[in-house]
């Protein structure tokens, strides 16, 4: 009885033995978390970016900084962290728009750009003032220089504020269409 | 009140649009304007300004109406027309068109009236359409004082 016990735990031990033995060596090592793990699969991962766009006719269109971008080549999409971006006006007259946010998507190749968070877009107007516009979420079309929104937007001026929910804007025409629920206090005197 | 002139004017409408290059705003859909004692309800109002100021407000209705609180002690005024033009620099309000002014039971109506907010004179004129006549009312109680 004793011996059959011995040779028992002899086969056993060889057979654990044998395991390890054939194992591959990955098997016994921690996987490696890569830094990219818990992010989606971009192609490619940048930080504190500055990227300068031109117009087809060769005048500075659009100039962005963000601390992180990731870039989709199949989707054509760029993702930024903390936008700042400047909307050259179509003359150098123009002044341009400066936009800020939480969080950007540029889509499509450029034909737009998502702003969400905390949007905040200005424009000087006159020697000290701005025109500023506040907003959670602001799709722009850089080329046409169009601007919407669905949310709630509010319009400040040297003049007074409008708000609404709901917004289209050419913004060198300097037109804004607020949709719904409208409210403006002027300045009287 | 005279205090009126100087407040901010809050405007309320269903939509509007802003042409800060033209310097209009254009308030569509049951549109309130309040300005102190001062509201005036219309379907579509069009504010211009000029260096940042609010120089004049067209409100159009069918009819649009007006109103104010001149003085504490006295009773509301009470206006409308079709359009009404408040020229802030002026202190003038004009009603065009089916034009009506009512305070503390008196009454007038014709094609145009002109009310000086600040004099708080009221001139009325028929306008373009001479058949068009002024009308006034004074009811009982204002004419034994008047007399």
């Amino acid at each position: 009885m004793r011996n059959i016990l011995l040779m028992i735990m002899l086969l056993g031990s060889s057979g654990i033995f044998l395991l390890f033995w054939l194992s591959p060596p990955e098997v016994f090592l921690e996987k490696p978390v890569s830094d990219s793990d818990g992010l989606p699969k971009a192609d490619s991962y940048m930080l504190n970016i500055s990227m300068l766009t031109y117009s087809k006719t060769g005048e500075k269109a659009n100039s962005m900084l963000a601390t992180e971008a990731r870039h989709f080549k199949r989707a054509n999409r760029l993702e930024v962290e903390k936008p700042d971006m400047v909307s050259f006006g179509k003359t150098p007259e123009d002044q341009p728009w400066h936009m800020t946010a939480e969080k950007g998507t540029v889509i499509k190749g450029g034909e737009q750009a998502v702003f969400t968070g905390s949007v905040y877009a200005w424009q000087t107007v006159g020697p000290t003032e701005r025109k500023e516009l506040t907003t959670e979420k602001l799709v722009l079309y850089p080329e046409t220089h169009i601007a919407e929104t669905d949310r709630h937007v509010t319009i400040t001026t040297a003049q007074g504020k409008t708000t609404g929910v709901g917004m289209w804007s050419d913004l060198d025409s300097e037109v804004f269409k607020l949709l719904a629920n409208v409210k403006g206090i002027h300045r009287a005197r | 009140l005279q205090s009126d002139a100087n407040q901010p004017i809050k405007i309320e409408s269903d939509k509007a649009e802003r042409n800060d290059k033209k310097g209009t705003t254009v308030y569509e859909g049951s549109v309130v304007i309040r300005q102190g004692t001062i509201k005036i309800r219309a379907d579509k109002v069009i504010v211009y300004s000029e260096r940042n100021k609010v120089d004049r407000i067209v409100c159009i209705g069918k009819p649009a109406h007006y109103q104010q609180q001149p003085k504490p002690e006295d009773g509301l005024v009470l206006a409308s027309g079709d359009t009404i033009e408040y020229h802030l620099a002026a202190d003038r309000i004009d009603l065009l068109k089916n034009a009506s002014l009512e305070q503390n039971g008196t009454t007038i109506t014709g094609e145009k009236i002109h009310y000086d907010l600040k004099a708080e004179v009221v001139k009325a004129s028929s306008g373009d359409n001479p058949k068009q006549r002024i009308q006034m009312v004074i009811p009982p109680s204002n004419q034994k004082e008047g007399n």
